[in-house]
């Protein structure tokens, strides 16, 4: 058994999923790199736009004894997996005719938690839940500020906060492409 | 799109109702774990965005509230698990202090409380918002009626 990894440098440090191969088969290592590869970037552990390298074991360890470590909070993954848990939840839910939260809301929480964690680095996690009109919600209660923010499957969020200074943040509808905004995201940046 | 109601509603009584919604009523709303409730705190999501818009934010009135209704209703979603359902409990309130929210700056209500009774639930009642608004406006209205819901109480010790 050869265990392959997947190795690439993001601005949230380097980035790796390891993929352990019985290769009775008789798979070239061509093709079992290409395969690491693929499922790295449609698991959405690994972005395609950034140089991906495939590494042996050895090579990998290696790697990691130049001090190329890992970012071993992976706190994306972390809350990816909190997204996706919501989509378990069926229709009427909580007995009242609830919505299940459809794939397209998964997606654009996902894509929002990425480019947020583009933004800021690392984050205060957000207390993530499901409403049952459909949203998947990212609720920030932290010592200074209160934000609530939504997703509906429309590739936009909206979201009300407020700073105990009395500052009020709120927005009706907000493009996910454009991201938060920096004052915002200043409050949630640990 | 949103509901048609207005403060006129508050006074209508429905088919099957015991009455219009009287301010000193209590209000029940159903709440589950962890959905709704996080280190013992009601959340956000308790009150969906939708509800307030135009489906009416589901209520019982306690008045007229049965037991084995809302035991019922509890019983059917602590059975769908998909994520380990931990409780079921209920916010208690008073109707004058959703009804008493009102716009600092218009001094105009900003919630509707009205009779929806159905034949299977009499007790049945609604919030609405009053006003038409975009979503960031019903998040920092549903943070308001948040504190209302923070009281929470077993079934058994409201009705027994």
């Amino acid at each position: 058994m050869t265990d392959y990894y997947a190795q690439t440098n993001t601005s949230m440090g380097i980035k790796a999923i390891s993929y352990s191969e019985i290769n009775t088969h008789g798979f070239d290592s061509d093709f079992i790199a290409k395969t690491v590869m693929s499922t790295a970037v449609a698991a959405g552990i690994l972005c395609a736009s950034n140089p991906i390298d495939i590494l042996s074991k050895q090579e990998f360890v290696e790697s990691v004894s130049d001090n190329r470590t890992l970012d071993t909070n992976r706190q994306d993954l972390a809350l990816l997996a909190k997204i996706r848990e919501k989509a378990l939840y069926p229709d009427n839910w909580d007995g009242n005719d609830a919505k299940a939260v459809d794939k397209k809301t998964i997606n654009d929480a996902e894509n929002f938690i990425r480019r947020l964690l583009g933004q800021a680095y690392i984050i205060h996690s957000p207390i993530i839940s499901l409403a049952a009109d459909g949203e998947i919600n990212f609720l920030w209660v932290l010592e200074d500020f209160r934000f609530d923010l939504g997703f509906y499957g429309d590739q936009t969020f909206s979201y009300y906060g407020k700073a105990s200074s009395g500052q009020e943040f709120i927005s009706d509808e907000m493009d996910i492409s454009e991201g938060l905004p920096e004052a915002i995201v200043n409050f949630i940046r640990k | 799109m949103a509901h048609q109601y207005t403060l006129n509603c508050e006074k209508i009584k429905h088919n099957f109702s015991p009455g219009v919604v009287e301010d000193e009523e209590q209000l029940l709303r159903l709440l589950y774990v962890p959905e709704h409730v996080v280190n013992d705190v009601v959340i956000e999501t308790a009150i969906p965005l939708d509800d307030l818009k135009s489906r009416g934010l589901s209520l019982d009135r306690m008045t007229f509230a049965k037991k084995e209704i809302i035991q019922e209703r509890m019983d059917k979603q602590m059975i769908k698990d998909p994520v380990k359902r931990q409780e079921a409990s209920l916010a208690k309130f008073c109707c004058s202090d959703i009804r008493s929210i009102v716009d600092p700056d218009t001094g105009d209500r900003k919630n509707l409380v009205i009779d929806d009774a159905m034949e299977a639930n009499i007790a049945h009642a609604s919030i609405f918002s009053h006003k038409e608004m975009g979503k960031g406006a019903l998040r920092k209205q549903r943070t308001v009626l948040l504190e209302y819901l923070q009281d929470r109480y077993c079934l058994d010790a409201l009705f027994d």
